[in-house]
């Protein structure tokens, strides 16, 4: 019996590794690849893009995992002759930081009025928060630009951060959790006359603790990424994040796209390795049971 | 305003919703509500500004194009199989999670990392594998088949869904796996009590209880599904093969040729449809909140 | 049919609702000169207003605000100059980077389109802007440039005798509009020498040839037996889009979005230019390289972009030093029956908002640009006269004036020190024939998204990695896909 549960647990283990190791490939070739000189890279890789002749049949791409020598010359060169990637990562933190607490704060405030109350209009004004979520930025970009110009933002951080705050995803999200628990939790605070505020601190808070941890993230990773916001609103280079540095890399800085990738990828992995014990908290440790 | 409506919001809680609505709202309107009713307002105008009312014609015009329409059914078509798709694979994988397992966090982490790899990365990467001279026809030159133009073939749409899967996968586990743990464990322990077996504990426990945050996650996975027109575009620029002409590429092309109109117009119709696939989800979610009440 | 109705009864509407409210001679949606020579039915033309411009009042104070992509010190002298003459003017200059160098990822050009068409699309927007990098032809179409063409007719004050209107004139649009005016100009060119195209017999003419003549004419010259190439194109891409721009109404209708790039034409096309490959043609980018330059190959005819005079005669005696007896320019094959005429590239295309307050300010000032005053002083050696980074400065100006101070200077200067080789004395009869050459420039080269589309798939043939179908093909697809949107 113990045989047979360890070996199914085994057989588990291989599946999953297996999806694994496909997920982390990508991954596993962005880190080795920034260790390689950069003399091998473009021996690697000289050939992307370009149009050769049929001729040369047996000329490819080079793919290889495991570097010929072990350099950190590329995080050298990325560090020492671009200046402004340290800036513009601190650039990053300062636009991402602010939104991301800023909608997480926003967002479950709005989220408990959907989830949890009741009033006329609120499945229509919900279904209008919702439709700007789906919808592609260059489509309010013409009015989106007039207003944030009418508002004194224009080439200023807020252009970004407050859209950013304002942003929809987090009420969205943390309303679904609130709206999934189950109603018995909070009827005998309502019994004992405890206000909405109360309620919303003392008993939701508490339970959407796994949601919140979970928003942090992708909020976190979302606005790391955003590329256009920046690009259109922001008018110094020396106000640029990083997102807009990587997402414009070009073929001939293909030397250090691989290092700029991975420090780039640091703080977002950083967070999740230390929000994923939040995320799985189950609710049998939040002090209630059902 | 009518007073018998405004009385009757307030017996409800309209006026205990107000402190905790206001800050989004107030920002909402600036930011996002306005801006989309005017895109609404543009789409009957034949010009942004001194613009004369052209009624529906602008909705016509688009219907008439075929390119729209291509684009529209390239939508359907890479959403259609891409986001039940993810939604199945990412679900599996969350209550693997969910259950004891050897080396779970770091096969959860591997999970959730292409999250993380910024967009240069991905295009770099794919483009080393499907690149004229890439590993893709390396390994097809090894096996004496002709070498492919994967971008300008139907191979490019497995490409870009493939990306899309690998992207996003994480994205919605984790959206899955924070749904899970609002689930109280007395649940299944007084199902398992009354003799209900794991299958039946999946779908009489697990997935209905699991209903809103699935209903979030098929429109996330919906909205993520139209955001891989940024690698789309990186890897094939504005007019891509004929099946990776997507709706986004129909947008950012109405944009970068100043018709307004018609980007607007585009953007209604897909509100529209969104509006209604959403009215759907939300009944379904409203039955299953009366249920558990 | 029932499309082009809807749109007259459109446009019809938009001239009954337009008609009194709109200040600036918008209107008269057409093809710009960077896209296709076609007409468009779909053009909401205006009643012609009284075509006279108020000259700007001196006492008002005003800021013109001038946007461009790149910056050029041009730009810079001659704002100051005019606010100079004119106190009550400021000149706002706006640029995205210093040179194009800083931009190679094209993130922060994607910025500038961006935000033009929301700040246009807005009614704000700069009054004057440079379009070098905007697609000119479909703010044309949505009336947001001002007819400058209109502007500089009501002006009495503008000589046009002073400018190359040649090259204005051919820049009209179908309608008589001219929505860009050039600051400056590139001639695309053949070159070949004279004497031994003549002692060959074969018959040419360089003023009417189509594509199809100028190529039959390069195989007989090449029939001969000696070691001669016929035509020194840059590469084989150059090439088919040349050959595309002159056929580009047979092959593109823009009016009834229908592409024709899986007809035989330009299946032809593309097969011809790889046939050739060889005696007939030889292809610069590639078959050069290997070789120590133009010098190792001898040829009856050469292709040229002529960026500045100093461009001219440095190529005219490095032609002589490598034994041409007398290096001529022809003109570069057209469409059948178009009239004669050489290619030009129009640069520095500055145009004015159609909703800009300041019209007249903003035409006083581009006028001002035009003249090429602020220029005219500075000194125009070897040095000043190549291309690179000059900007302006460098290049033919459309003041033929300025031109004329110019070259006039680099005649006074003495012989001009070439970048290899000895000085070279620059004769009246050497600036005779380059007057010329500008004089008949009535050609522009034009650029839009087919052409990109078609270039970017086309070298996948050109290096045998696909059959000319199968890229036939995938243009026609992604073409049509462009035009039906």
């Amino acid at each position: 019996m113990i045989f047979a549960r360890n070996l199914s647990r085994l057989m588990l283990l291989l599946l999953t590794g297996l999806v694994a190791a496909a997920m982390m490939l990508p991954i596993l070739l962005t880190v080795t690849n920034s260790l390689m000189t950069e003399g091998e890279l473009s021996f690697n890789y000289s050939l992307l893009g370009v149009v050769t002749e049929a001729s040369a049949q047996a000329k490819f791409v080079n793919l290889k995992l495991i570097p010929d020598w072990v350099t950190l010359s590329q995080y050298a060169k990325l560090l020492d002759s671009t200046p402004k990637f340290l800036q513009m990562f601190w650039n990053s933190i300062k636009l991402v930081v602010p939104i991301v607490a800023g909608q997480t704060a926003v967002a479950t405030l709005a989220a408990y009025a959907f989830a949890r109350l009741r009033f006329k209009g609120r499945d229509v004004l919900f279904m209008v928060y919702l439709i700007t979520m789906v919808l592609p930025f260059q489509v309010t970009l013409v009015p989106n630009y007039l207003m944030i110009e009418r508002l004194g933002l224009m080439n200023t951080s807020g252009a970004v951060i407050l859209p950013g705050v304002f942003g929809v995803f987090g009420i969205f999200m943390i309303r679904q959790f609130m709206a999934s628990l189950p109603f018995v939790y909070t009827e005998a605070a309502r019994m004992d006359g405890a206000g909405h505020g109360r309620i919303f601190w003392e008993i939701i808070l508490p339970l959407t603790k796994p949601g919140l941890a979970a928003l942090v993230i992708l909020l976190f990773v979302d606005y790391w990424n955003m590329v256009e916001q920046p690009l259109i609103f922001l008018k110094e280079e020396f106000d640029y994040p990083l997102s807009l540095y990587l997402a414009y890399i070009q073929e001939s800085e293909r030397g250090v796209v691989f290092a700029a990738s991975v420090l780039y990828m640091t703080p977002m992995v950083l967070l999740f390795l230390y929000a994923e014990s939040y995320l799985v908290e189950g609710i049998e440790h939040s002090g209630i049971k059902g | 305003m009518n007073r018998s409506w405004v009385r009757r919001w307030l017996r409800k809680d309209g006026i205990a919703a107000i402190p905790f609505l206001a800050p989004s709202l107030a920002g909402f309107c600036l930011f996002f509500a306005v801006p989309l009713a005017m895109s609404f307002y543009y789409s009957f105008f034949d010009r942004v500004t001194d613009g004369t009312f052209v009624g529906l014609g602008n909705y016509r015009e688009l219907l008439g194009s075929s390119s729209f329409r291509k684009a529209t059914g390239n939508t359907l078509l890479f959403s259609g199989v891409g986001v039940p798709l993810l939604i199945l694979l990412s679900l599996g994988l969350a209550l693997l999670f969910n259950r004891q397992l050897w080396l779970k966090s770091a096969m959860k982490t591997a999970v959730v990392l292409p999250l993380v790899v910024p967009i240069a990365s991905i295009v770099m990467i794919t483009q080393i594998f499907i690149d004229w001279n890439g590993v893709l026809n390396a390994w097809l030159y090894r096996l004496d088949l002709p070498r492919v133009d994967w971008l300008n073939s139907d191979g490019a749409w497995t490409v870009i869904l493939l990306i899309y899967v690998w992207k996003n996968i994480g994205y919605n586990m984790i959206l899955f796996l924070a749904g899970l743990q609002t689930i109280p464990r007395s649940y299944y322990e007084t199902a398992r009590m009354e003799g209900a077996g794991s299958i039946r504990q999946f779908w009489g426990i697990t997935l209905v209880y699991l209903t809103p945050t699935l209903f979030f996650v098929v429109l996330i996975s919906l909205v993520n599904s139209f955001k891989v027109f940024r690698e789309t575009y990186l890897l094939a620029g504005a007019y891509p093969y004929d099946r990776l002409y997507m709706i986004q590429h129909y947008m950012n092309n109405m944009f970068f040729s100043l018709d307004i109109q018609k980007l607007s117009t585009a953007a209604i119709l897909m509100v529209g449809f969104i509006v209604i696939l959403m009215s759907g989800l939300l009944k379904i979610e409203h039955r299953f909140l009366e249920n558990i009440e | 049919m029932k499309k082009i109705s809807m749109f007259i009864v459109l446009c019809l509407l938009i001239v009954v609702f337009t008609g009194c409210s709109s200040a600036g001679g918008e209107g008269g949606t057409v093809n710009g000169i960077t896209h296709t020579p076609t007409k468009q039915p779909s053009a909401p033309t205006q009643a012609t207003k009284p075509a006279s411009m108020p000259s700007p009042d001196p006492k008002k104070q005003s800021t013109l605000v001038f946007s461009m992509y790149k910056r050029d010190s041009y730009f810079e002298t001659a704002a100051k100059a005019y606010e100079k003459e004119h106190p009550n003017t400021k000149i706002d200059l706006n640029y995205i980077v210093e040179n194009t160098g800083e931009d190679v990822s094209r993130a922060k050009q994607e910025k500038f389109k961006s935000a033009m068409i929301a700040e246009f699309l807005n009614g704000k927007g700069p009054d004057l802007v440079v379009m070098d990098e905007l697609p000119a032809d479909k703010y044309i179409a949505k009336g947001l440039l001002a007819n400058v063409g209109d502007m500089m007719k009501g002006d009495t004050s503008f000589k046009k005798e002073n400018y190359y209107m040649n090259i204005l004139d051919s820049l009209q649009t179908s309608e008589g509009g001219l929505y860009m005016l050039p600051l400056s100009f590139s001639l695309h060119t053949l070159t070949g020498d004279q004497q031994l195209l003549e002692q060959s017999g074969v018959r040419m003419n360089d003023q009417s040839w189509t594509w199809k003549e100028f190529l039959d004419t390069i195989q007989q010259l090449t029939a001969k037996q000696d070691d001669r190439y016929g035509f020194m194109a840059f590469d084989e891409n150059k090439l088919l889009l040349d050959m595309a721009r002159t056929d580009y109404n047979r092959l593109v209708d823009a009016a009834n979005r229908t592409a024709r790039f899986d007809s035989d034409l330009f299946l032809g096309m593309l097969e011809q230019i790889k046939q050739m490959k060889g005696k007939t043609v030889l292809y610069y980018g590639k078959d050069l390289k290997q070789t120590d330059g133009s010098k190792g190959f001898p040829i009856y005819f050469g292709e040229n972009e002529l960026l500045t005079p100093f461009q001219y005669f440095h190529y005219v005696a490095n032609k002589q030093e490598s034994g041409d007896h007398s290096t001529a320019f022809y003109e570069k094959p057209k469409a059948e029956g178009q009239q004669p005429g050489g290619y030009f590239e129009p640069r520095l295309k500055i145009a004015i908002h159609a909703k800009s307050s300041l019209q007249p300010e903003a035409w006083d000032f581009l006028k001002f640009l035009m003249s090429g005053e602020a220029s005219a002083a500075a000194a125009w050696g070897a040095n000043d006269l190549t291309y690179k980074g000059q900007g302006f400065n460098g290049t033919f100006p459309i003041s033929k004036s300025l031109y004329a101070a110019k070259t006039n200077n680099m005649v006074q200067a003495g012989p001009l020190q070439m970048l290899e080789g000895g000085p070279v004395e620059i004769t009246e009869k050497d600036l005779k024939k380059l007057d010329s050459l500008i004089e008949s420039a009535n050609k522009a080269i034009f650029d839009g998204e087919i052409l990109q589309i078609m270039a970017k798939e086309s070298p996948a043939y050109f290096h045998g990695q696909k059959s000319s179908q199968e890229v036939a093909r995938i243009i026609q697809n992604k073409v049509t896909t462009y035009l039906n949107e």
